[in-house]
Order: C-alpha cells, then sequence, then structure tokens
C-alpha cells in the first residue's frame, strides 16, 4: 500500500487539474484503504478472515462510493468523482512492489493479481514526490489566478 | 432520504457483504493466507507460497532468517533459508515478505524476498497521518450534513 498522504496528494492533484469536485475525488482515492479496518483485528489479536479484503478490489470500492453517493443530493455528481478517485488509488497501487499476487482487479470473476512492481511501498521519496508535484500544481494555479486578479482589476 | 435511495443502500450494502462473505469463505482455495498454509502445510508442502512474517534473527553466515509468521495471534516460528538475497543490513524486526517453496513445516526455500525494514514499514503509517485532517478539511469546507434531509449539502460559497 502506498501512504495516504500520497493517495490524497495524488487525488487533489487529478480533482484539480480535472476541475471535478476535489473533495470527493481525494474521498474516494481513499475508499480502497478501508480495508485497513482489518488492523483493528490484527491489534486485537483476531482473525478477521480476510472478510474486508473486497474493499480493496475495484468491485467492493465501487460499491462503497455507491453507498456514499445515495447521501448527496446528486448522486451520479456526487459517484463520478468518487470513481475517478478510486481509478488514481488502483493506478498508485499498481506500481507496487510484492513478491507475488497484486491488485485483484477481476474479483469476483477471477482471484488473479496483477502487479507493475515498480515502487516498494516503504519508499518514503514516492510521498516527497507527490507533495512537491502537488505544491508545483498548488503554484501554478495560484500564479495564474493572481494574474486573472489582475488582468481584470486593470 | 427518500425510499428509492434506502432502498438502493441496502441493495448494494447487501452486495457487498455478499462477496465479502464470498471472499472470506473462498479466498483459500485461491489466495490462502499465512494461518491456513501453517495448518494445512501438507496440502502445501513442496509447493510455492506467499508468506508475510517478522524478522527474529538473522543468520548471514548459512543466509538465512528465523521469522515469526503471523500476526494474530502468532502461529510459531519458520525457518527460511534464503540463497540469492544480501541480507547484510537485515535486522530484527523487519518485515518480510517471501515467496517460495514450503520444503517443510519450518522451512522455506525463498525465490524472492522483500524485506521492509522496521522504521521504514511503521513510517509509511506515520505518513499516513497527516492525510486524515487534510481529508477532513478538504471535504467539510465545501460539504455540509444537512440533518433534517439527512444528505450532504455543497456549501454556498462553493456552490
Amino acid at each position: 500500500m502506498a501512504d495516504w498522504l500520497t493517495h490524497s496528494l495524488v487525488g487533489w492533484i487529478t480533482g484539480k487539474t480535472t476541475k471535478r469536485d476535489i473533495a470527493l475525488i481525494v474521498i474516494g482515492s481513499l475508499i480502497p484503504d478501508l480495508v485497513k479496518i482489518n488492523l483493528a483485528f490484527i491489534w486485537l489479536n483476531l482473525n478477521d478472515h480476510q472478510f474486508f479484503e473486497p474493499l480493496h478490489t475495484p468491485i467492493g470500492a465501487v460499491l462503497i462510493a455507491g453507498i456514499i453517493a445515495i447521501s448527496f443530493n446528486d448522486i451520479r455528481k456526487a459517484f463520478i468523482p468518487l470513481i475517478i478517485g478510486i481509478s488514481t488509488h488502483f493506478i498508485l497501487d499498481f506500481f507496487l512492489v510484492h513478491v507475488h499476487g497484486g491488485i485483484k482487479l477481476l474479483f469476483p470473476f477471477s482471484w488473479e493479481g496483477w502487479q507493475y512492481n515498480l515502487i516498494r511501498s516503504d519508499d518514503y521519496r514516492m510521498t516527497i514526490v507527490a507533495i512537491l508535484a502537488a505544491l508545483l500544481v498548488y503554484s501554478i494555479y495560484w500564479f495564474f489566478a493572481r494574474q486573472k486578479k489582475q488582468k481584470t482589476r486593470s | 432520504m427518500n425510499h428509492h435511495r434506502i432502498l438502493l443502500g441496502c441493495f448494494l450494502l447487501s452486495i457487498l457483504i455478499g462477496l465479502m462473505i464470498y471472499y472470506s469463505f473462498d479466498h483459500n482455495n485461491h489466495d490462502p493466507d499465512t494461518e491456513y498454509i501453517l495448518d494445512h502445510y501438507e496440502q502445501f508442502n513442496n509447493t510455492k507460497v506467499t508468506l508475510i512474517g517478522e524478522v527474529k534473527d538473522v543468520d548471514r553466515t548459512n543466509n538465512t532468517l528465523l521469522i515469526q509468521i503471523g500476526q494474530s495471534p502468532p502461529k510459531g516460528i519458520i525457518l527460511l533459508i534464503s540463497t540469492t538475497e544480501n541480507l547484510n543490513t537485515t535486522q530484527p524486526g523487519d518485515n518480510v515478505e517471501v515467496y517460495g517453496v514450503l520444503t517443510s513445516k519450518n522451512s522455506i526455500t525463498a525465490e524472492k524476498l522483500l524485506i521492509s525494514e522496521r522504521w521504514a514499514y511503521s513510517l509509511i503509517f506515520i505518513r499516513s497521518l497527516p492525510a486524515i485532517p487534510f481529508v477532513m478539511y478538504l471535504f467539510f469546507r465545501t460539504w455540509r450534513f444537512n440533518r433534517n434531509t439527512y444528505r450532504f449539502e455543497r456549501r454556498e460559497k462553493h456552490g
């Protein structure tokens, strides 16, 4: 797993550049990691029998997005950014190194896991890159917003 | 919240819970977990398996690792034999992901080994913490919960 900060920053950059609802994209980018509820079971020395694992599959995350979207006035308008966020999560996790297996993209139709094995999940440099990229995007938008403001004044 | 939304929510939730139950009951037939492998090791003997554990001891002379398998509750100790990986920086407490051939209940010949140093592994969780206030701020800056309609509404300045 990549850390939540990297996921949320990638979600923020995606939301900012696609001009979609940033908050919902960022929420979506963390939905698959609801699987981390299992840490509470590990901490309590209980076996969860991998009950929560489907949350870290596209189908499980999309179902969660659907459930969340119901609590918004316009279900469709909430659902789409949540799905975009979920996509950023899986794209990022797809590049993580594992010794075997990977993300079960086609669950429940297939149990096969896919992984590209490029970045180690404990590599903090990925977080630094995400922070720098977010700062760059923020600076670019801030610069153009300032220029626009100055033009309207003059 | 109207009845259609409640029905839709219940429908989606029931599919999700169904998938979770299916995964929970069937995963050992496709992607067995560590505890299942150790409980049924005869079934997996001389086959390739993936195990996750914590380093308890490092023997650099024989290039072997003693790792504790299973986090909840610990299922015992397994001797891990690695022939190719460099164990010079490996320390007790590090996290190990291993893919290899199970040669007995207590040994595995590693084909691939992924070792995360203890501090680096803990740092993943520490790095995750700032995301919580960041996400909360982003969300509640744009949305607020209406207790009358039981729905999230966009705040006026973000309308």
